[in-house]
């Protein structure tokens, strides 16, 4: 996978919980904006909300541990036993 | 599927979202139901077609990438009948993918996250397409209707007087009377509901009725 392609994808993963977080959230403010609030729904849109930030987070740590390549591990060797190319 | 059989959805107009992601479900589900709408959500395209679809104005939101064939796929699977305007919702937007779900007929394509204002305005368009949509084939079907009551010889009349043709060219090409095919006018006229020829033409227009071949100049 490309540096491109890496970040295409991360974005893609992390925008799937930003949308449902901001639908929720639009969903909460319906359910508060009327005369007579539907608490109940207004609730279980924000817990929604909460749901989907942990998710957003999620997908961020996994992602991390994706772009994090190997750092190449340092250890002692004879100089001798290496050819020499010059 | 969520929502299909719920008989408190059944006179609303309805969106029908087609999304893998089930926290994008529930939250479209929400927000467009707090938003006054019926919604029936499905995870796949095949959950789609097995879904009931009541008569009613809908419209289609389909993520572009599915697990079983894209949203462009399902789209093209739907061209080939009778089906809600569709509006895209993806969360990578590419430029190709765009204008060729654009090109389709798509009445919109919105990237995820989207602005609550975008996506009410793309499905307010999309019921009044699929009104008219309905409309204009509830329309075609009366048409249809009336010129199946049309005799065989009413039939051969139809094309003939609104082809722009004389009566008397139009009788001496049947080999019958003027006066005879004054009344089989006067019965298409009737049968048809036509108030005038103009009227006529048009719903020959609608009903895709082979007008006679015309000389050319």
């Amino acid at each position: 996978m490309t540096m491109r392609e890496k970040i295409a994808s991360i974005a893609h993963e992390v925008k799937q919980p930003l949308a449902a977080i901001v639908a929720n959230a639009d969903a909460c403010l319906n359910w508060l904006g009327t005369d007579q609030p539907d608490l109940a729904r207004a609730r279980k849109a924000a817990k929604r909300i909460v749901r989907e930030g942990y998710r957003a987070s999620a997908v961020l740590s996994s992602i991390r541990a994706l772009l994090e390549s190997p750092v190449p591990a340092m250890s002692a060797h004879r100089i001798a036993g290496v050819e020499m190319d010059f | 599927m969520r929502g299909a059989d719920v008989p408190e959805f059944a006179m609303k107009p309805t969106v029908y979202v087609v999304d893998d992601d089930a926290g994008i479900r529930d939250a479209l589900d929400e927000m467009l139901t707090s938003a006054g709408m019926g919604v029936v959500t499905c995870a796949s395209s095949s959950d789609y077609f097995r879904v009931l679809k009541p008569n009613l104005p809908s419209c289609l939101i389909l993520d572009v990438a599915l697990p079983e064939g894209s949203g462009i796929d399902l789209q093209r699977q739907l061209s080939t009948g009778d089906h809600p305007p569709i509006i895209f919702l993806t969360g990578a937007s590419d430029i190709p993918t765009a204008v060729r779900a654009i090109k389709a007929g798509a009445v919109d394509f919105l990237t995820k996250p989207c602005r609550k204002a975008d996506l009410l305005a793309a499905i307010e368009t999309a019921f009044a397409q699929d009104c008219q949509v309905r409309a204009e084939r509830v329309e075609r079907m009366r048409l249809q209707y009336r010129h199946s009551c049309l005799t065989p010889r009413e039939r051969e009349v139809l094309p003939l007087v609104v082809g722009g043709l004389l009566n008397k060219q139009a009788a001496a090409k049947l080999g019958i009377s003027e006066t005879t095919l004054q009344i089989h006018r006067s019965r298409v006229m009737r049968k048809m509901e036509a108030e005038s020829l103009a009227q006529l033409v048009r719903m020959a227009g609608k009903l895709a009725v082979p007008l006679p071949r015309t000389k050319s100049h």
